[in-house]
C-alpha cells in the first residue's frame, strides 16, 4: 500500500521528536487529575449503588466534555503550523516542484496532525475506562464519543490549515486559527443570542404599535449557524442521551425561533454532516491556495514603488 | 531542450521579466549570470512551475511548461537559492523521502540514495543528521535530492552562493561531472567569472531582458573592440614617429601615452579586426619599432560591469 509520503515523513519526525510525549504527558496528567477530582467530587459521602450508578453518567460527562475541550484547543496549534512551517523552514518550495499534488500535500499534513490527535484520544481510553468498571455507560456511547471527535479534529483541523496556507508566519496562522475556533464555538452563540435580543426588542416595539405579535419571527433561519459549533454538538449528543430528547427543540421553542422538526430531531447527524463539509471546503480552499499556478503573488505595493523610483 | 519565448512577468507596476528570451540546448551547461534583482530567481520559478508568468512561453523537451507543469515536473530538479532541511532526519533518510514522493521505494530507493550520496561524495556522511551537516555539505545533498527522480534538466538557483573555495571546487566538479552525464543544467550566479569556467555558454539578464548571450569568448569578442590598443614601442623616436603616424589615422578616436606604452582607442565603426590590421600594417611600413601590439582583454568582472551598465536606463 503507498502511504503518503509527506504523512510518513511526518510521523518519523514526530516520533523523533521531544515535543510529542511531552504533549502526551501533560494531557494524561491533566485528565487524570480531572477524572479524580470529578470522582471525589460525584462519588463524596455517597454510599447507595444507585446513587453511584447515577453520577458515573455525570462522571463520563465531565471526562467526555475535559476530553473534548483538550483536543479542541489543542488542533490548531497542531494544523496552523504545518503548512506555514514548511514554507518557514524554506522546504516548501521544495516540495511543490516535485510530483505531489498540493492536495496531497494538505492530506498528509492533515492527516499526520490528526493521527497524533487520535492519539490523545485513545490516551484517554483508561480514564474514560473507570466509567465502565462501575457500569451506567454503553459501549455505543464511547464510539459515539469518538466519532464526534474525530468529525471536530478534521473541521477544525481542516481550518487550521487552510489558514496555515493562507498565511506565511506559523504564529499568525495560529493566532487565526485559534480566533477562527473562538468564533466557531462562542461567536456562533453570541450572534444568536444578539440575534434573539434585536428581534425581541423589535417585536416589542411593533406589539407596542400594533397590540399583536408578528405571527413569524425575523431571522428564522439564523439559529442554522450553530450547526457549525461542535460545542452544540457535544451537547446535542449529551442532552439527547441523558437528559432530553428534544434539548434543541426546546431550546428553539423558547426563543421562538422554531425550525423544522426533522432538522432539531436530526441535530447532531446534520451539524456532523454540514462540519465535514465545510472541512472538505476548507482542504479545497488551502489546495487551491498553495498550487503556485493557481493564485497570483501578493503585489506588496511599498516594495515594488521602491524598486520603481 | 529548453526554449523560452518572450516571457513576462510583473509584480504590480515593477516589471521583473520583460520578454525574456532564451534557448538551451540538451546537455548544455547554461549560466544564467546578472546582478541581484535582474530576473534570474523568477525565469527559474516559472520555468520550474513555482511561479506564474503573464505572458510568454516556456518549453522544455517539447512540453508547454505554463500548460502542463504536471509532465513537467518529471522533468526538471529544482534547487532553490535558500533552502531549508528537516530537522531529526539523517542525510539518507532525507533522500529516502523525496524518493517516495516519486514512488520509489524500499530497496530501490536505498540504492538510488546510496549511489546519489555517493554522486555528490557524502558518502560518510550517510547517518548524519541533516542539520548537522555543513552549509556546503547542505548544498550537495540538496543536489542529489534534485536528481532522485532522474531529470533531464537541473535548474540550479546560485548552488554556490555561501560556500568556501573547497566547496564551490567541490560543486562545479560535480556539476561538470553531471554535465558530462548528459543533464542540460542552467544554473544562475550573480558573479560571471564563477560561472565562465565550467559553463559551455553564458547569458547575461538585466532588468528582466538577456542582454548578451553566446559562450563566453563571444560575448568578449563582441564586447572587446571599445577596449584600447596597447602599442608598446622600443625608444623615445619611435613613440614620437608613432603619435605622429596616429594622429594622422582617422580610424583613431583617442590616444594616451604612459613612457613607451600607447593605449589608443578606435572608433566603433565598420570591422574592428580590419582596423586593428590596418593600424599595425601603417606602423610597421613606417619603419616604428614597434615591440608588442595587442588589444586589451579586460577581465570578466569589467566585461559583466560594462554589459550591465550599459543597460542601466
Amino acid at each position: 500500500m503507498h502511504i503518503n509520503p509527506i504523512y510518513r515523513k511526518e510521523l518519523k519526525l514526530g516520533t523523533r521528536s521531544l515535543k510529542l510525549p511531552m504533549i502526551f504527558m501533560i494531557y494524561t496528567l491533566l485528565l487524570t487529575f480531572g477524572a479524580d477530582f470529578a470522582c471525589r467530587i460525584l462519588f463524596d459521602g455517597y454510599s447507595s449503588s444507585e446513587s453511584i450508578y447515577a453520577n458515573v453518567i455525570n462522571l463520563f460527562i465531565w471526562v467526555a466534555i475535559g476530553e473534548f475541550v483538550l483536543v479542541l484547543l489543542e488542533i490548531p496549534a497542531f494544523t496552523a503550523v504545518s503548512i506555514a512551517g514548511e514554507r518557514e523552514r524554506q522546504t516548501l518550495d521544495i516540495l511543490l516542484t516535485t510530483n505531489l499534488r498540493p492536495i496531497q500535500i494538505i492530506l498528509g499534513k492533515l492527516m499526520s496532525s490528526l493521527s497524533t490527535l487520535f492519539l490523545l484520544t485513545l490516551l484517554s481510553l483508561p480514564v474514560l475506562s473507570i466509567t465502565f468498571s462501575i457500569g451506567g455507560i454503553y459501549f455505543e456511547d464511547m464510539i459515539r464519543l469518538f466519532f464526534l471527535i474525530l468529525i471536530t479534529m478534521f473541521f477544525i483541523g481542516s481550518l487550521g490549515i487552510f489558514f496555515s496556507t493562507i498565511l506565511k508566519r506559523t504564529s499568525s496562522a495560529t493566532v487565526l486559527s485559534y480566533a477562527a475556533l473562538l468564533f466557531i464555538l462562542a461567536g456562533t452563540i453570541a450572534i444568536m443570542l444578539i440575534a434573539v435580543y434585536v428581534t425581541s426588542v423589535r417585536e416589542q416595539a411593533v406589539y407596542l404599535q400594533t397590540g399583536t405579535w408578528p405571527a413569524e419571527r425575523q431571522f428564522h433561519f439564523l439559529p442554522l449557524i450553530l450547526l457549525i459549533n461542535p460545542g452544540v454538538t457535544m451537547f446535542t449528543m449529551i442532552a439527547k442521551n441523558y437528559f432530553s430528547q428534544s434539548v434543541i427543540n426546546d431550546y428553539f421553542e423558547f426563543i421562538r425561533f422554531q425550525q423544522h422538526t426533522f432538522l432539531t430531531e436530526h441535530w447532531f447527524w446534520i451539524s456532523i454532516l454540514v462540519q465535514i463539509l465545510f472541512g472538505v471546503l476548507f482542504l479545497f480552499l488551502a489546495a487551491r491556495r498553495l498550487d503556485p499556478l493557481n493564485h497570483k503573488e501578493p503585489v506588496r505595493k511599498k516594495k515594488a514603488k521602491r524598486r520603481k523610483r | 531542450m529548453l526554449k523560452i519565448t518572450d516571457l513576462q512577468k510583473h509584480f504590480g507596476s515593477f516589471q521583473a521579466l520583460n520578454h525574456l528570451n532564451l534557448e538551451i540546448a540538451k546537455g548544455e551547461l547554461f549560466g544564467f549570470v546578472g546582478p541581484n534583482g535582474a530576473g534570474k530567481t523568477t525565469t527559474m520559478k516559472i520555468i520550474s512551475g513555482l511561479m506564474r508568468a503573464d505572458g510568454g512561453e516556456v518549453v522544455i523537451d517539447g512540453i508547454n511548461a505554463l500548460k502542463d507543469s504536471r509532465k513537467l515536473k518529471e522533468k526538471i530538479g529544482y534547487m532553490p537559492d535558500f533552502f531549508g532541511v528537516y530537522d531529526n532526519l539523517k542525510a539518507y533518510e532525507y533522500l529516502e523521502f523525496y524518493a517516495s514522493v516519486y514512488g520509489i521505494l524500499g530497496r530501490d530507493a536505498r540504492e538510488l540514495c546510496n549511489n546519489l550520496l555517493d554522486l555528490v561524495n557524502l558518502s560518510d556522511k550517510a547517518d548524519t543528521y541533516v542539520d548537522s551537516l555543513s552549509r556546503g555539505m547542505k548544498q550537495r545533498l540538496c543536489l542529489a535530492r534534485s536528481l532522485v527522480h532522474n531529470p533531464e534538466l537541473l535548474i540550479l538557483d546560485e548552488p554556490a552562493s555561501g560556500l568556501d573555495p573547497r566547496a564551490r571546487f567541490e560543486m562545479k566538479e560535480i556539476l561538470r561531472n553531471l554535465c558530462s552525464m548528459g543533464k542540460t543544467i542552467l544554473i544562475s550566479s550573480h558573479i560571471l567569472p564563477e560561472l565562465a569556467e565550467m559553463c559551455s555558454s553564458i547569458g547575461i539578464i538585466e532588468h528582466g531582458s538577456m542582454v548578451a548571450c553566446g559562450s563566453v569568448e563571444d560575448i568578449q569578442n563582441t564586447l572587446k573592440t571599445s577596449n584600447p590598443v596597447i602599442i608598446k614601442v622600443t625608444d623615445t623616436k619611435g613613440l614620437d614617429d608613432a603619435i605622429l603616424l596616429l594622429k594622422e589615422n582617422p580610424e583613431v578616436q583617442s590616444i594616451s601615452v604612459q613612457e613607451l606604452t600607447l593605449s589608443v582607442v578606435l572608433k566603433e565603426e565598420g570591422d574592428a579586426s580590419r582596423a586593428e590590421a590596418a593600424l599595425l600594417s601603417s606602423l610597421v611600413s613606417s619603419h616604428v619599432p614597434v615591440r608588442s601590439f595587442y588589444r586589451e582583454e579586460g577581465n570578466l568582472e569589467s566585461l559583466f560591469m560594462q554589459i550591465t551598465a550599459e543597460q542601466e536606463p
